[in-house]
């Protein structure tokens, strides 16, 4: 009975493998029915026919597959629906963007050749530095070099985390550049590709948060007392006051409302987690509307953001134009899309980044849009859950890391599709996994596997 | 308490909810402010309906889930609405800048349009008068218009009847009316999933019309420029043989044609030859006159007054009139007066209803007019569907192949009850508006013993397979008068081309037995009145009903009657 192999078996990852699969085919189907729909002359109805169709497109799928086969003999007790969410994201994301390159083409000229075959790439690339994370055995190579495990060296170089942020954010000042002409400066130039710092910077920020909120847990959340007064003890307050300042600052000097936004909204979220105090939250909503109401005096771009929001048809043929043309995709999509390959998502500026949730509100319609978002809730919901079950009562800071990592998912989805649906005021940002974008893919990826490390923690 | 309160937060929800999503797109502001106010309530409701937690990790995490679920439902929300419940209204939203008149809609009913092969046209021949194609232009394929018919006629005397298609200009005639069926949105619903699974680009359905093309050639031919309208009807049926408006356009001129080189060139034209359309030279060819030009109809309307008398022969004692030279019916106004001079030594005095109809007595349709009082005669141009105020459609629902104005009695209400008034309109003047299709349709019932048929321009309906989604059956609008009437006006009518003001139809339709009614209509003065003329043919046994009209074109007996006839003539070599 003690068959190795039989004990193997047992371990096989069953559920994620079907889902999985199940993902593999939905993906493959739409491809499919994409080239049918806008390559007719190369649509073959042979089974080698579509099979050289398909080989070519199919690499990320069959990679998360030998990613899950992999778990089954490394870490067998890993979550297991992670990975077929991010899967269907990702698939989602590559045929979109194979869709999107032809009408980009058309529109655009040439400069987005090839994004499908990057996107492609970056995704391969994101699953590798996934499997990284997980697979190889770092607590053990830590504890040979720095006497701690993984989770241990985050925490306990956190002020160094905080520096590396600020050097990053002083870089960005330095170096960054505009590649394709958004008006912001928050590009680095790698020769190769064009990297976004604040996209590492979320995460440098979440270790930090969650390693300062672990220690000062108590201290934070307790407050002293003065009088009738419960005041929270001003000291400790002060490196979380320079986490306020610094997505103030990233407005101000780098116009990159979507990234201080973000970085502001998962600082709340982790503050509250770890103090259980609402006032604190309260308090700090307080201080970014005010601090956004000072913005939106003396910042432009603030103002013209805001004021698109509450009126975009007033300048439908300048800078309302994007949203205005969202709101019209969105519309003609209706309850079940136009179709894959049929719509006209193209005359959306940034369809492919910022966007994209309009183009499969276009072409699969509010039942694909739903689709979407509840994926992204389960994926998040997950994130949250691998959370509250790590054992033990000394693991506050993978606690934190990962609701910290998860809310990054979830603020980030929040605030571009609320966007795009013009519920808040548009600020570029990437949407998780679909967005095209290779600094996105790749930390998003990495994301998912520190939070698939995490979960094989619940031994 | 809890659950009290829970209720009513979720009622506020959903009342807040229900106000906003109706709002339409304009109205945007509303719903997103209701939107957002129904976050915190849902906050408040999730609070009060769980049980408190023990302070902690679990309840912190917890409460944070509950933020990015609201989060996410407002965010399903605002899909709702802009997906499903507003779609359709923000999917044809325009947007007009009131201050650089730039326009914002949206492109993809454009884009459809563009993509769509729509359904041909053929006459009641199956000449094919107006097709499609496709034209592939890089990578995009476009669907155009083309005109087959034009190698054979002049498609000037078609532009109304068929209509224009422009992406930019709209669509008129048969293109607007049928618009459903010609792009096949309506008709093969099956067909049309299909399109959209697959991706395939839709092709419309085909019109089979009841036009007779080459009397419809031959009649604007007979215009000859003129401005005017030419009606013939199948008076059995209602089919509309031929309906020109003269002058007409070119429908093949405002199709823009994707695989020209230059677009911007091909624009410039289909833009030039539109403005030379609605220059002030041009004389409105867009106007479909025989449907929507509104003339006082002359002497022609005393057939209605005719119909009238015999319809009510104790009020109106048809046989029992006078032709005198003139008739004072207000003290201090001028009397009712003839065109002629003396015109009771050609009728007779005493005289009879055929020879005053012939003659075109003034005097006399006065006088029946007013022995019939303004309630009867109102009632009787009801019959043809002569609208009297205040209850006048905006368009004339009679027939819906074309945009068709209402014909009217008089336009001020109350007009009838003044003597004189009713006098006038008797004999077709005072503020009667009748447009040449009700005209024709008047003298179709007559020649269709009594019974007013709809008129009607498409006679089938084919899909692309040859399936039929529709044949238009003949459908009757009404008995307007009884046999016996019928056949007596048509004797009057007979009497008028034998003897009478319209002898020149008979000598232009040799071998047959024709009639009709002339008519000289004084619209403005200075000008040169407007020349009317109905006709029915054979009288025995009509197939055809003709109304003819020249605007400003002079006398109806001459320059009405020769068009008439030559108009018959045509339809009998054509048919």
């Amino acid at each position: 009975m003690n068959n190795p192999f039989l004990q193997r078996l047992r371990q096989f990852r069953a559920v994620e493998f079907r889902l999985l699969v199940t993902v593999l085919l939905f993906f493959a189907a739409g491809y499919l029915l994409l080239v049918a729909v806008t390559r007719e002359q190369d649509f073959a109805r042979t089974v080698p026919g579509i099979v050289s169709l398909l080989w070519p497109v199919m690499p990320p799928l069959l990679l998360f597959l030998a990613v899950s086969i992999g778990l089954s003999f490394r870490h067998p007790r890993a979550d297991q629906v992670l990975l077929p969410l991010v899967a269907l994201l990702s698939g989602l994301s590559l045929l979109f963007i194979t869709r999107l390159e032809p009408s980009l083409n058309a529109r655009f000229g040439t400069i987005y050749e090839g994004v499908a075959g990057k996107q492609l790439t970056w995704v391969m690339l994101g699953i590798i530095g996934m499997s990284a994370i997980i697979f190889v055995p770092w607590d053990q190579i830590f504890i040979r070099i720095q006497r701690m495990s993984l989770m241990d060296w985050l925490d306990h170089h956190r002020y160094a985390w905080l520096a590396a942020g600020m050097l990053l954010i002083l870089l960005t000042f330095v170096f960054g550049v505009d590649p394709n002409g958004s008006g912001v400066k928050v590009w680095f130039n790698f020769g190769l590709f064009y990297f976004q710092p604040s996209e590492l910077l979320k995460i440098i920020m979440v270790i930090f948060m969650a390693s300062y909120l672990n220690e000062h847990r108590e201290v934070v959340a307790g407050g002293y007392r003065l009088g009738p007064l419960t005041l929270p003890p001003l000291p400790y307050l002060v490196p979380l006051s320079a986490m306020w300042g610094i997505a103030m600052a990233t407005i101000v000097f780098q116009r990159d409302l979507g990234a201080a936004l973000l970085l502001f909204g998962v600082f709340l979220a982790m503050l509250y987690v770890a103090t259980g105090r609402g006032l604190y939250v309260l308090a700090g909503i307080l201080a970014f509307a005010a601090g956004a109401y000072v913005l939106y005096q003396i910042v432009p771009i603030v103002k013209l953001r805001v004021g698109v929001w509450l009126d975009p048809w007033a300048t439908a043929q300048a800078s309302g134009y994007q949203i205005v043309q969202a709101i019209y995709a969105l519309a003609s999509g209706g309850v079940f899309g136009s179709g894959l390959g049929q719509g006209v998502p193209a005359v959306v500026p940034a369809i492919h980044t910022d966007f994209i949730f309009t183009a499969i509100g276009e072409e699969m319609g509010l039942i694909g849009t739903l689709a979407v978002l509840i994926a992204y809730m389960l994926l998040i919901f997950r994130g949250f859950h691998i959370a509250l079950a790590i054992p033990g009562r000394f693991r506050g800071f993978e606690q934190l890391f990962a609701i910290g990592l998860t809310t990054i998912l979830a603020v980030q989805t929040i605030i571009i599709v609320g966007g795009n649906l013009r519920l808040i005021p548009l600020t570029g940002i990437t949407l998780p996994f679909i967005s095209y974008g290779g600094s996105s893919v790749l930390i998003n990826f990495i994301i998912v596997g520190l939070l698939m490390r995490i979960s094989t923690q619940k031994v | 308490m809890r659950t009290f309160l829970r209720n009513l937060t979720i009622l506020a929800v959903i009342g807040l909810l229900a106000y906003g999503m109706w709002q339409p797109p304009t109205e945007d502001t509303r719903w997103l402010v209701s939107l957002w106010a129904t976050a915190p309530l849902m906050g408040l409701a999730v609070w009060l309906s769980q049980p408190r937690l023990p302070r902690g990790l679990a309840r912190s995490v917890y409460h944070l889930g509950v933020v990015v679920c609201i989060g996410f439902v407002l965010l399903s929300l605002q899909l709702l609405r802009q997906q499903m419940v507003q779609a359709s209204a923000i999917y044809n939203r325009v947007e007009v800048d009131p201050d650089s008149g730039q326009i914002t809609s949206n492109v993809r009913p454009v884009l459809a349009s563009q993509r769509t092969v729509r359904g041909d046209m053929f006459d009641r021949k199956g000449l094919h008068m107006v097709g499609s194609e496709t034209v592939t232009v890089g990578n995009n394929t476009f669907a155009r218009r083309t005109y087959p018919g034009a190698a054979q006629f002049d498609l000037t005397a078609f532009g109304n009847v068929l209509g224009f298609y422009s992406t930019r200009f709209g669509q008129s005639g048969l293109e607007a009316s049928q618009s459903q069926f010609l792009s096949g949105a309506a008709g093969n619903p099956i067909a049309r999933m299909e399109d959209q699974i697959f991706g395939r680009t839709p092709v419309g359905n085909s019109l089979r019309l009841t036009l007779n093309a080459q009397l419809q050639a031959r009649a604007y031919g007979l215009l000859g420029g003129r401005t005017g309208s030419v009606v013939v009807l199948n008076p059995r049926t209602g089919e509309v043989l031929a309906l020109t408006s003269s002058p007409g356009f070119d429908p093949a001129q405002l199709t823009f044609n994707p695989s020209a080189e230059d677009w911007t060139a091909e624009n410039a034209r289909i833009s030039a030859y539109w403005d030379q359309l609605n220059s002030d030279a041009a004389g409105q060819p867009l106007l479909n006159r025989p449907t929507q030009g509104q003339y006082p109809p002359g002497s022609t309307f005393k057939t209605v007054t005719a119909v009238g008398v015999l319809e009510y022969p104790r009020e109106g004692d048809p046989d029992n009139i006078r032709c005198m030279n003139e008739l004072p019916v207000e003290a201090g106004a001028p009397p009712v007066v003839n065109a002629v001079n003396d015109l009771a030594s050609l009728t007779g005095d005493p005289s009879n209803l055929e020879r005053v109809y012939a003659y075109s007595c003034n005097v006399a349709f006065a006088q029946y007019a007013l022995r019939l009082g303004p309630d009867r005669f109102t009632e009787i141009a009801r019959r043809f569907d002569i609208y009297s105020p205040p209850d006048v459609p905006r368009t004339y629902g009679g027939f819906d192949d074309l945009l068709t104005a209402s014909s009217r009695l008089f336009v001020q209400p109350g007009f009838l009850n003044r003597p004189l008034a009713l006098a006038d309109t008797g004999y077709g003047q005072g503020q009667l508006l009748m447009t040449p299709l009700q005209m024709g349709m008047v003298a179709a019932a007559i020649a269709n013993d009594g019974v007013m048929m709809k008129p009607y321009l498409v006679q089938q309906i084919v899909r692309p397979d040859g399936g039929v989604v529709r044949t238009q059956q003949p459908e009757e609008v009404r008995r307007v008068m009884s046999p016996a009437t019928a056949a007596k006006m048509r004797a009057d009518m007979r009497a008028v081309g034998e003897y009478g003001f319209g002898k020149v139809i008979s000598s232009l339709v040799p071998g047959v037995v024709v009639g009709g009614k002339s008519g000289t209509a004084e619209h403005a003065p200075g000008l040169p009145p407007h020349a009317w003329f109905i006709a029915i043919g054979p009288v025995e046994n009509p197939r055809y009903a003709v109304a003819v009209m020249v605007e400003s074109g002079g006398e109806g007996s001459s320059v009405g009657g020769t068009l008439a006839g030559q108009v018959l003539q045509a339809a009998f070599e054509t048919e």
